[in-house]
């Protein structure tokens, strides 16, 4: 079963281990992304269907549907 | 010789282009914001370079439209502005990620100079950067910048003119995996394009399907051979991106030591500033700000620009023949076109400097996260929020403001609502027809009416927005849903400099585009309002004269009702006579539908014109023109003519219609052809006209 960032509650850590997206992962993974690391949902918007995220000293917004292609452990 | 400037957004690049080229340009927090192709020239011991600022991209797998500008032309030898050496762009922070873009240039084999650039500010982050290191693993020559401080810039040039002259060859980062190599083979024998290296070659096969400068028949091979190895571009460049960053985050972590805790800042900011439902609040409260210090702040400056204007104008007749009709045309319509474009410098320059400083602390960003999903339902992009903020002042910056937005689809969309904003243009209409909608003194509950009614505008103009974009979602082509993927940065202390440049080079811009028309239009809008068939204007004078004679009215009134039955004579007054059926059904008359046509070219114009109809010579004095107005009986009814029914059937239409020449040149800049400014012509105008009517029937 793999994971990804739409099931974890903010704040709590995760370790991004890939991309079920392939085009999501190759935008991400130049803005500074990368598996190995961890990676923390700090907060989303009112609705949830935006995503804060922080990973390796980099903060992003992403939308619901590129959270989803995210996938951690934890 | 060309250099060409490549970075990630964000890394200073465009600062050292402004610093190297003394070029205006644009510096923010807000990525992808260099998406024109921006050139300069450099001068470097005699010689004169073309430096080229190429879009701020993350690597050359490009995900957006403006980040593929980088790739098409660092793959295409051919390309007027391929360089002959690349100045790679980094910042000292998140080195490891800047690091993969500079990488693959060097797979690419080009003459690299890498400037780490905001080196002012390592040492107050705590941040140390071992420059030694980098030069030793990555092999190409490095300098330290900065463009604020204008550090090193010469140093910089030096540099660049060495490896010029005698460019070094950085040995490759990247090697190619099994598939890759396959799938090479399999095109080597056709189409191999000797100049790039097997890295630019992979490069063109992986993105043949956008590349611009393949052709068709290449296309096809490459195509042919993806499948025939069952070779997949994507997953291929996933590998290569990972297998780039095994190699740089050591060396990252080896060159760059940060200290902890500077992102805590950022962090405490963001817990109000982007929280769930106080984050929107606190967005509402800033934007209401702004528009309060945009009025607050321009009318003195904006009085001072029309008292400067009047004192022109009055000289001018006192040194030239006061009748003559170069005169005329001189202060009638030069100047008055002048001053109606110059009128609105303090407010754009107030709102660019106001929007500058929150895109440069890093704010705008943070408004794109918190309403991108509430934008998103109506077919457009969190970063529309910037456009349709800015639409409040006026349509054309904030159209500007669109190419951050990838997806096509989303920025045309953008674009074509933006103009449903009430921009600052409607105010003076506005104010002038909200009194014949309610008087003065109404109270509805602690409220003013009349204060309410004109926010009822305000809401009004947003509402048409989105519920446009909802409707034209379907029509407007392309990919349904972008993505929102957006750097929040840290928050920083503004770059004063960087907001001054920013807000003279937009005051610049409109008023040599915008100027340009609104100085023609009035220039053609006086001819036709001062001139007419000869016998009909010698007819109008002599019957005023006539009248006034009779009812022995004083000088003054005299030539007002001259005035006002020459314009009626005028070609213009024809035109308006001509349009009269057209717009009846919606309760206006032809002096009405005068104004509307010179409104065509600005909105504002419509209340100099009602003035010009009423034959008052101060545009100005808005309460006399509206008494007069309030005067005015409907001869075919005996009714006031701005009677509940027509006022609000005229605010509608102000409020909807496409009356404003310059947003659609600027719209065909932006969208590259004249379709879609036609199509949001006939589209605003049409919604304007139909709700106008309905209006007009209901209130009757």
């Amino acid at each position: 079963m793999v994971h990804n960032l739409t099931e974890v509650h903010p704040g709590q850590k995760a370790k991004l281990v890939g991309f079920g997206d392939p085009a999501v992962g190759l935008k991400l993974l130049s803005m500074g992304l990368k598996p190995g690391f961890d990676i923390v949902v700090r907060r989303k918007t009112f609705t949830g269907d935006t995503y804060y995220i922080s990973s390796a000293g980099k903060n992003i917004a992403v939308r619901k549907k590129e959270a989803k292609a995210i996938e951690i452990e934890y | 010789m060309k250099i060409a400037l490549v970075g990630n957004p964000n890394s200073g690049k465009t600062t050292l282009f402004n610093a190297l080229t003394g070029s205006r340009q644009k510096v923010g927090n807000f990525p992808g914001v260099t998406v024109e192709r921006i050139s300069g020239q450099i001068d470097i011991s005699g010689q004169r370079h073309t430096l080229v600022d190429l879009p701020g991209t993350y690597s050359l797998h490009p995900t957006s439209e403006d980040e593929r500008i980088v790739a098409s032309i660092l793959l295409n030898p051919e390309d007027q502005d391929f360089p002959d050496l690349v100045v790679y762009v980094l910042d000292y922070k998140s080195l490891e990620q800047q690091l993969l873009m500079l990488s693959q240039i060097i797979d690419l084999g080009l003459p690299i100079v890498l400037a780490i650039t905001m080196s002012d500010e390592v040492a107050k982050e705590g941040y140390k950067v071992n420059l030694e290191l980098i030069q030793k693993k990555i092999k190409c020559p490095v300098i330290l910048v900065s463009g604020r401080q204008k550090m090193n810039l010469e140093a910089l040039k030096d540099l660049i003119r060495e490896n010029l002259e005698s460019p070094k060859k950085t040995p490759p980062f990247y090697r190619l995996q099994q598939q890759e190599e396959f799938i090479l083979e399999a095109v080597a024998n056709q189409h191999k394009n000797n100049q790039l290296t097997t890295y630019g070659q992979l490069l063109c096969i992986e993105h043949s399907e956008w590349l611009p400068f393949l052709s068709d028949t290449q296309k096809e091979h490459y195509q042919k051979a993806i499948q025939e190895t069952e070779f997949n571009p994507i997953r291929s460049q996933v590998h290569e991106t990972m297998a780039r960053f095994e190699q740089l985050s050591p060396l990252a972590e080896q060159v760059v030591k940060k200290k902890q805790g500077y992102r805590s800042w950022t962090d405490k900011i963001d817990n109000i500033v982007s929280h769930p439902w106080v984050g929107p609040a606190i967005f509402i409260v800033v934007m209401l700000l702004v528009f309060q210090a945009i009025y607050a702040w321009a009318s003195y400056p904006m009085d001072f620009i029309e008292f400067i204007f009047a004192e022109m104008g009055s000289y001018i007749r006192q040194i030239l023949p006061a009748e003559a009709w170069y005169t005329q045309l001189l202060t009638d319509g030069i100047l008055a076109g002048l001053s109606g474009v110059l009128v609105f410098i303090p407010q754009i320059a107030i709102l660019f400097f106001l929007l500058g400083l929150l895109e440069e602390v890093g704010y705008m960003s943070r408004a794109v996260y918190l309403f991108d999903r509430f934008m998103s339902r109506f077919g457009l992009n969190g970063r529309s929020v910037v456009a349709m903020v800015s639409g409040g002042a006026c349509a054309i910056p904030a159209i500007m403001s669109t190419r951050t937005i990838a997806n096509r689809k989303e920025r045309l969309l953008t674009i074509l609502v933006t103009p449903f904003i009430a921009c600052s243009a409607r105010i003076p209409v506005y104010t002038v027809l909200v009194g014949f909608v309610v008087a003065r003194d109404v109270h509805w509950g602690p409220f003013n009416a009349q204060g309410l009614v004109f926010m009822g505008l305000y809401v009004f103009g947003i509402v048409a927005a989105l519920a446009s974009a909802l409707l034209l979602r379907p029509i407007v082509g392309g990919q349904t849903s972008g993505f929102l993927m957006i750097e929040l940065p840290n928050y920083r202390s503004p770059n004063w400099k960087s907001i001054g440049l920013e807000v003279r080079s937009k005051v610049g811009s409109f008023v040599k585009e915008a100027g340009k028309i609104i100085f023609a239009i009035s220039i053609v809008l006086w001819v036709i309002a001062s001139y007419g068939p000869a016998d009909d204007m010698e007819n109008a004078r002599s019957l005023a004269l006539q009248t006034a004679q009779e009812q022995q009215l004083d000088e003054q009134a005299t030539a007002n009702l001259i005035a006002s039955n020459e314009l009626e004579a005028s070609y213009a007054g024809h035109l308006g006579k001509f349009i009269e059926p057209a717009i009846q059904p919606l309760g206006f008359d032809w002096k009405i539908g005068i104004s509307l046509l010179t409104s065509f070219a600005a909105r504002e114009v419509f209340v100099g014109t009602m003035a010009t109809i009423y034959s008052i010579g101060d545009a100005e004095d808005e309460f006399r023109v509206r008494d007069k107005m309030a005067a005015d009986i409907n001869p075919t009814t005996g009714q006031p003519t701005y009677n509940l029914a027509t006022s609000l059937s005229l605010l509608i239409f102000f409020a909807l219609a496409m009356q404003c020449m310059s947003t659609l040149a600027v719209v065909k800049k932006e969208t590259g052809s004249w379709k879609w400014p036609i199509f949001q012509f006939i589209f605003m105008t049409g919604a304007a006209y139909i709700l106008s009517w309905i209006t007009y029937q209901l209130f009757q």
